[in-house]
């Protein structure tokens, strides 16, 4: 045993020192990068909220102009947006769902690689310009003509939709290779019937991810072209239509809420599921209500745009569907509670931020509601009741799961428990600071005070809501630094964890913390939906076969998951790093001339060449 | 960990050749506007404002708006002609407009005129199709 687990892990360890950094392969490693550089990318974020914040504090003040201003809310938006809230959910995906399949590894797991690197990229190419004072300042979606050749002069409006360009393929990487993994990879026994919850909340999501984001690339691509070669997608006196551009926007943007939505429904799920000590309540409703809010998250994309004036027949059909899409999210939420209710719950702190969810998610569910309804909307549109609806759905919706899934899984990752003392104090310090910070901006938003400006006067009266909006986001940093110190400290202090810890329900449990490089051995057989509580007392049955001198993954088939074949995986490479490099340079050589894609696509064209010259020898050679 | 030194490190590289461009990104909304004509050939302000994106999209705007377009016409090639800054400047205030446009718009129309001789011909064009909706003195409809 001990011999055949130092030969898995010699098969499936990284080149040593820098050279391993640079090629490795492992989903896990990748994705504690990702993880690791989108929390940084959440602490700039929240810093320039806090920032905001107290520049609208005290009505006239003038410590931020109002170029510095528009600077602060468009890299806020644009980096919470693109840069944490998608990559950070999936890389919350590509670190559990080869574990939770009881895998190796994921389908590609180059492209893994490929993906990092690539946001890597596109962190850069907003955060580097933005540190020598190139800044889009047109907030997170950039309409024309404000975003045209003659109104957002210089490289702005370039970065940011070229920024939008490294992610979305970033994006589209990972989103392809959970897919392909969840569908193709699965353990024998695990039915997509017997599918846990979380799996099929990525799975969809990374289905969502495949359909929505060609369109942002296409239009952000289409904003470069009118800008860089002067066509005229959006210019309504040369034959365009600034319309376009929204409904193409919106059209990924819309589900790019729910892409960030069902991953956290997906957490939620995990915990809930755990820390009640029973079986999820009505696993299929969930799941039947995951795929509703996929196929109706593409038909309501319009509730963005009623205030542009569109047919009203359009705006009556969209507000329908857009009021439809809270049924299933309702049957979720219920079953939740039904779970934690008929269950055995013990309190800890993971529980305790999806109680957090429930509640927060729920009043931002009530407040889509009203801003779904067009005639309501017209008057609420641009307020902060929106600002206040938004950061209600997508911090309660996605981001109170999201630090309860650190919470529940840190000690799968680190090998030790974050303390649950300071993780009760840091929730209720986040959770009570976000609701005295964003409750009141619902009221702002329906005294009239509109989103996106620098200041306002004191005959407006927004005085004292906003200061008391302001001390909210103090409140909130406070919790939120000592969940990082908390996070920190655990690392090194905190309690060993084992490889069970919460007597989880799902197969990432099964093995030891932290992971090894080859995760499992052998790969698990499984009968239903929460393995790990088949069968507490016998040891695990396991299917054999697989090499340990080779990198080997096991293929089954798609609905039934029956074993089909052994599929050879790859080994670190620098190929996926060099590939990112010349993509990066193509995209960034793009915004200056469009030449850089017929010569930037020849250096990648031999990059590319060289990542998929095949290594192993042909089939006739071999056999002679 | 030399990896986030070696991304540091080419971050200042791509840094330094920016930086080149980066007071020509530089928007400035409050800060002191020349009120005062160019002093000459050699006067500072020329370099910083004939360089500055946003300086010459705000010229672009006036020139729309004082309603140059009704007697030059939309940008062509060939117009304006290539002509030094303090010229430009001085030939905005033909019949009569050194009255009517203050100082500082002068200077932003100058560094657009300036701008004009460099911009390629379809890019003049998808500029002026997206100004088509603005004000343009003596069509103006609205309130004055």
């Amino acid at each position: 045993m001990s011999q055949r687990h130092e030969q898995l892990q010699a098969t499936w360890s990284d080149p040593p020192g820098i050279w391993g950094f640079l090629t490795t392969v492992n989903p896990r490693r990748i994705a504690a990068r990702y993880v690791l550089t989108a929390i940084a990318l959440l602490i700039l974020s929240g810093l320039l909220a806090l920032d905001m914040r107290v520049q609208l504090s005290q009505p006239q003040m003038h410590r931020m102009t109002a170029q510095l201003y528009n600077e602060s809310f468009a890299l806020h938006g644009s980096t919470m947006l693109f840069l944490v809230s998608v990559p950070v959910m999936e890389a919350m995906a590509m670190w559990l769902v080869p574990l939770m399949l009881g895998q190796r590894t994921m389908a590609f797991p180059r492209l893994n690689a490929f993906s990092y690197w690539l946001y890597l990229g596109g962190v850069m190419m907003l955060w580097v310009p933005h540190t020598l004072g190139v800044t889009p300042d047109l907030g997170w979606f950039e309409y024309p003509p404000l975003s045209g050749p003659s109104y957002s002069p210089g490289h702005r409006a370039d970065i940011w939709a070229q920024m939008i360009t490294f992610t979305e393929v970033a994006a589209l990487a990972v989103s392809v290779n959970v897919a392909v993994t969840i569908l193709k990879m699965r353990p024998p026994g695990m039915t997509l019937a017997k599918m846990p919850a979380f799996l099929w909340a990525m799975l969809v999501s990374a289905v969502m991810t495949i359909i929505a984001l060609p369109a942002v690339m296409l239009v952000t691509s289409m904003l470069i072209a009118d800008r860089l070669v002067s066509t005229h997608f959006f210019s309504p006196a040369g034959g365009g239509d600034v319309l376009l551009f929204q409904h193409l926007f919106w059209f990924f943007g819309h589900p790019e809420v729910y892409i960030i939505f069902l991953p956290g429904v997906g957490f939620v799920s995990a915990i809930v599921e755990t820390f009640s000590r029973r079986r999820l309540f009505g696993h299929v409703p969930v799941v039947l209500s995951m795929l509703a809010i996929a196929i109706l998250a593409f038909g309501l994309w319009v509730h963005h745009m009623f205030a542009v004036g569109l047919p009203k027949v359009g705006n009556a059909l969209y507000t329908a569907a857009s009021m439809a899409i809270a049924l299933p999210a309702g049957i979720q939420i219920f079953c939740f509670i039904a779970t934690i209710a008929l269950g055995k719950p013990s309190y800890r702190t993971p529980l305790l931020w999806i109680i957090a969810f429930i509640l927060t998610f729920v009043i931002g569910g009530l407040s889509g509601i009203m801003t779904a309804s067009a005639p309501l909307d017209l008057q609420l549109t641009d307020t902060y009741f929106v600002v206040a609806h938004l950061h209600y759905v997508l911090i309660g919706g996605a981001m109170f799961p999201l630090f309860g899934a650190f919470t529940y899984w840190y000690p799968k990752a680190t090998g030790r428990l974050m303390s649950d003392g300071w993780g009760i104090v840091s929730c209720a310090l986040i959770v009570g600071g976000f609701n005295i910070a964003f409750f009141p901006m619902h009221i702002l938003g329906l005294m009239g005070m509109p989103r996106r400006i620098y200041t306002y006067g004191p005959e407006m009266g927004w005085g004292d809501l906003n200061l008391v909006a302001t001390g909210g986001t103090v409140i909130a940093s406070v919790g939120a630094s000592i969940f990082v110190a908390n996070a920190l400290i655990s690392y090194w202090r905190g309690k060993r964890s084992g490889a069970d810890p919460w007597s989880g329900s799902t197969l990432e449990w099964a093995t030891r913390s932290p992971p090894s490089n080859y995760a499992f051995a052998d790969v698990p057989v499984v009968q239903s939906a929460a393995p790990m509580w088949d069968n507490p007392l016998g040891p695990f049955p396991v299917m054999r076969g697989l090499s340990s001198r080779c990198r080997e993954a096991l293929v089954t088939s798609l609905v039934d998951a029956n074993p089909q074949c052994r599929q050879p995986s790859p080994g670190p490479s620098i190929w996926p790093l060099v590939a990112a490099l010349v993509t990066s340079a193509l995209f960034v050589g793009s915004i200056y001339t469009p030449w850089a894609l017929v010569w930037g696509a020849v250096p990648l064209a031999l990059v590319l060449t060289a990542w998929f010259w095949p290594t192993r020898p042909r089939r006739k050679e071999a056999q002679a | 960990m030399s990896l986030p030194s070696m991304r540091l490190g080419s971050g200042w590289i791509i840094g330094m050749t920016l930086l080149a461009g980066c007071s020509a990104e530089q928007r400035t909304l409050v800060a002191a506007q020349p009120t005062s004509p160019p002093t000459g050939p050699d006067d500072p302000r020329i370099a910083a404002i004939k360089g500055n994106f946003y300086q010459i999209s705000q010229g672009g705007r006036y020139f729309t708006w004082y309603g140059c377009t009704s007697c030059h016409g939309e940008p062509k090639t060939g117009w304006p002609p290539r002509l030094p800054f303090v010229t430009y400047y001085a030939r905005i205030g033909h019949k009569g407009y050194d009255r009517k446009i203050a100082a500082e718009q002068r200077w932003q129309i100058s560094a657009y005129l300036n701008s004009l001789t460099v911009t390629d011909a379809a890019k003049r064009h998808r500029q002026a199709v997206d100004q088509k909706g603005e004000p343009t003195a003596g069509q103006w409809q609205g309130p004055l």
